[in-house]
């Protein structure tokens, strides 16, 4: 079987001849080269060359899902007999069963323009020059510097025996470099910095790596932990995903089906401040989280989860809505996009008497069914914009409730190489642990 | 549908995909054609099966199985890596031939005919998976489910579940030795959503698990083990209903025996991964055989515990595996080692090259970490403290490596005031530095114990079955996050 539909058409061929009633095929496959230096020479170039596929299967009201590497069609027909035979001994959820397939389709992938076709720069030289120029620009104190770059294509498809086939192709392309310094007190504080793209022109430039790294492993020394308070917190745009992911988690059909969820009667309510908006874009041009359909085969869609503070949508997949009752909307996020603001990093923290500037997280976690977190934490303390230390082994803890209605600003500095497409945020009466 | 013990001579199980003696010194000698200095091949077969259930009904089951080859190829200490999941010959050649591009020579040497090596079995298992239907499994996760609800009222929903692997991986080197091992593990998990009464008489709800694994087969689910694991779940759960958040700021912390080597698996055991200190980025390079901790404080790590999770009966490069001693009486001893950081050190490996699967190179890795007893008991600890955290549980952790700083997360735990455990505490991040912890480690108790979590290690984006143990342990100043100033 040469082609990926090859693949996913004898999935669906030979599992509902051997008993099932509705399948799901998907099959991926890609390419991707990575290569790192340290030193001046090449440290690890790792070739990756992969092909899997997964399908999900209805036999009488009985659902499973199954993936293998073993592509070979023997091994593939045994796998699924197999797979089948254990689904029968399940007990009957008649929720889990495809879409109709009037709900699926797909955006034109190629509107969403996320293959350049796959480019070839010459990775030896580029991580070469990378590393030179992240030598370069660091410090006097600099104990070790590496670079890395990669590029890589995969293609996909997905076929349901109800009628839906659909497909596209990703191009991925990064760069970055990390550091390690010596601080005065025998630490050995490290930074990196990345730039991750769908188009290969899209690439930052390697001076950008360089001197992006050095400034946030200079950043890093002589730093320690302030005062316990509560306070402004400045999250820069790096950072952002991460307390986003505790104020989506409590969104998801799982924990709100299973009534373990903090929004459970929050839907449509003000959950944040007036000026707090968070949006999933799914077809922004070459993003990193664009996707032509969802998990269930529907066609994505751009929606508000929050607008203007009130959480404006549950993530309910196919089967938690049908659990639950309501209409489906979709399982997760693609693109989260914070609109900017009008105002600079730096005159917002003027503003501030104090603040603390997030630029990294270590450890900790959040809790869906109470909406509080914990999160471990290291950046710079400043006042009036002016720079007052170096802060870390501090922590950041209170519920995403308070949080986000505590949200005071955007800046203009919107971060795109990510699926989290933020710029800083400004948040009030955050409470910070250290000394 | 976990793929059985290999009943044959070691080698026959990929004998079977064609991949014969003669096509293994083939492949070698691709990947030592322009001169590598050593090169290894892993081949995996892995398969695995979970049931679970979820609002009443056992209705999700996922089998998964993996299959392919990964070649290094080792110039000093440059690595080239590639893998194939396509097992032909043609693939396989293809593979090591990219791998070979580190190199730029002329080949290097004839690989020996490959032999099979014998090595331990720190994994006996009794009744694997393939010898239990799906209607067993199902039983299993159903039994759970009762037991949960019957133990308290508060108790709302219920999941469970099983999750059993096997995996066969063969090692072989070019100087003929062939390892295979077969690498059994049995996971379970019952998770609990309760619901109560706050002090203003709204509703609370709050949901927490608990879980265990080991290499073994269905034998590791005995009875009292099966009890444990409910009962956690349901009491670790209802202790949340009446749990706060603690007021913040450095204070002493006592962490609980068990799962609370977190705090060595993150403060301590990385840092002593070779390759960190073999690039002189971790805040440990350059400090073997100096004073690290008081010396209360010792420090193993272990590839031979029987049934452990993280154990090995041979490390991914084909090395045997060991009881690593890193910290003696407070002395730092030895770093763990994979081929790449040994040969730097020109000393033999710990055994500790691990990989997540063969789309991987291997790494310096834990395996089972913990530390021995001291001469404290535990309530002597807890009543020394006049103000300070009892930490409990913990669901993950992390560390900057060069900086030192770690973290890790407390589920549940409780106050301790005027020497005595008073409120219960969850959901508090707590961050500290590595070798300023371990120097504060002023008491260590005499009740170790292995935890039986279902451990997972992360690093560089390889993920590795580990377990670890301790004492009880008091570290005199930590900073404990909270949101209630």
């Amino acid at each position: 079987m040469e082609t990926l539909s090859d693949i996913v058409e004898f999935v669906i061929k030979t599992a509902t001849t051997h008993g099932a009633n509705e399948v799901k095929a998907s099959v991926s496959q890609g390419v991707s080269t990575e290569v790192t230096q340290r030193d001046g020479r090449i440290e690890k170039w790792q070739d990756s060359r992969s092909r899997s596929m997964s399908a999900a299967l209805l036999v009488n009201d009985r659902w499973s899902v199954h993936s293998t590497s073993d592509l070979r069609p023997e091994a593939m027909r045994a796998f699924l007999g197999r797979a089948i035979q254990a689904t029968e001994m399940l007990e009957a959820d008649t929720d889990r069963r495809l879409p109709d397939i009037e709900e699926m389709g797909w955006v034109e992938p190629k509107d969403l323009d996320l293959d350049d076709g796959g480019k070839e720069p010459d990775l030896r030289s580029w991580v070469s020059e990378l590393e030179a120029a992240t030598v370069q620009a660091a410090p006097d104190s600099l104990r070790s510097a590496s670079a890395f770059v990669w590029r890589g294509r995969s293609e996909r498809m997905s076929m349901t025996s109800n009628g839906f086939c659909g497909g596209f192709a990703t191009t991925d392309y990064g760069h970055g470099a990390t550091m390690s310094l010596e601080d005065t007190d025998g630490r050995l504080p490290e930074a990196y910095y990345w730039d991750s793209v769908r188009h290969h022109e899209d690439l930052g430039t390697i001076e950008n790596i360089a001197d992006q790294t050095s400034t946030r492993a200079k950043r890093r020394l002589s730093s320690g932990p302030v005062e316990s308070r509560q306070g402004m917190m400045l999250l820069d745009n790096r950072q952002v995903a991460r307390v986003l992911g505790a104020a989506i988690a409590p969104m998801r059909g799982r924990p709100l089906f299973e009534q373990r969820s903090c929004y459970l009667d929050k839907l449509g309510e003000q959950v944040g401040a007036e000026g707090f908006n968070l949006f999933d874009e799914p077809h922004l041009a070459r993003g990193l989280g664009s996707r032509p359909y969802d998990g269930d085969a529907r066609p994505t869609r751009s929606r508000a989860l929050f607008e203007n503070g009130r959480l404006q949508t549950w993530l309910l997949d196919t089967y938690y809505a049908r659990r639950m009752d309501r209409p489906a909307t979709t399982g997760g996020t693609t693109n989260l996009v914070v609109p900017p603001g009008d105002r600079s990093v730096e005159a917002i923290l003027k503003d501030q008497e104090w603040a603390i500037r997030v630029e990294g997280f270590l450890g900790g976690n959040s809790n869906p069914a109470t909406g509080m977190y914990s999160f471990g934490i290291h950046g710079t303390l400043f006042h009036h914009g002016e720079v007052a230390s170096a802060v870390s082994e501090m922590n950041i803890s209170g519920s995403v409730f308070d949080l986000l209605g505590n949200f005071v600003e955007a800046a203009d500095d919107v971060y795109t190489a990510s699926s989290c497409r933020s710029p800083s945020l400004l948040f009030d009466a955050v409470q910070f642990s250290g000394s | 549908m976990s793929v059985p013990r290999p009943t044959g001579s070691p080698g026959e199980h990929f004998a079977a995909f064609g991949v014969t003696a003669e096509l293994l010194q083939k492949i070698l000698r691709a990947a030592l054609q322009t001169g590598g200095d050593d090169c290894d091949l892993y081949f995996e077969h892995n398969a695995s099966t979970s049931v679970a259930l979820s609002d009443g009904k056992v209705n999700q089951a996922s089998t998964h199985v993996d299959l392919g080859m990964g070649v290094r190829v080792r110039n000093g200490d440059q690595v080239g890596y590639a893998y194939s999941e396509d097992l032909s010959q043609q693939a396989l050649i293809a593979a090591a031939k990219t791998a070979s591009g580190i190199a730029a020579g002329a080949p290097s040497c004839v690989p020996a005919r490959p032999v099979a090596a014998q090595i331990p079995n720190h994994y006996p298992v009794i009744r694997p998976w393939t010898e239990v239907d799906i209607s067993a499994r199902v039983q299993l996760v159903r039994s759970w489910e009762k037991a949960a609800f019957a133990q308290d009222e508060r108790i709302r929903r219920v999941e469970c579940s099983i999750s059993d692997a096997a995996k066969v991986v063969m090692i072989v080197r070019p100087d003929g030795r062939l390892i295979e091992d077969w690498r059994p593990m049995t996971r379970a998990l019952v998770r609990c959503t309760a619901e109560g009464k706050g002090p203003d008489g709204s509703t609370i709800r709050e949901s927490n698990s608990h879980n265990v694994a080991g290499r073994a087969g269905i034998e590791y689910l005995d009875a009292d083990r099966q009890d444990r694991l409910v009962r956690s779940a349901v009491e670790r759960t209802l202790f949340l209903l009446d749990a706060q958040s603690p007021t913040p700021g450095e204070m002493p912390v006592v962490l609980a025996a068990g799962p609370s080597a977190i705090l060595l698996h993150e403060a301590i055991g990385h840092g002593m991964e070779a390759d960190f200190n073999r690039k002189r980025i971790s805040i440990y390079a350059d400090r073997l055989n100096k004073k690290i901790a008081s010396d209360q404080v010792t420090i193993v790590d272990d590839g031979t515990v029987p049934g452990a999770r993280g154990s090995i009966n041979s490390d991914d490069e084909g090395n045997p595996t060991e009881r690593t001693v890193l910290v003696q009486d407070g002395i730092l001893r030895s770093y763990l080692h994979d081929e790449l950081s040994a040969a730097h050190y020109a000393i033999p490996s710990t055994g500790s090259g691990r990989r997540q699967s063969f789309r991987h190179a291997p790494l310096p890795r834990m395996r089972t970490t913990s530390m021995e007893n001291g001469p404290h008991d535990p309530e002597e600890i807890i009543q020394s403290v006049d103000r300070g955290l009892y930490c409990v549980s913990f669901s993950n952790g992390s560390v900057h490596i060069g900086g030192g700083d770690f973290a890790f997360y407390m589920k549940h735990g409780y106050l301790i005031e005027g020497g005595k455990l008073t409120r219960p505490i969850k959901d508090v991040n707590i961050i500290g530095n590595g070798p300023e912890a371990l120097e504060r480690i002023d008491m260590v108790g005499n009740d170790t114990v292995l935890d039986e979590g279902g451990w997972t290690c992360g690093k560089d984006g390889q993920s590795v079955p580990v377990s670890q143990g301790m004492p009880t342990v008091r570290v005199a100043q930590l900073v404990v996050g909270g949101a209630n100033s």
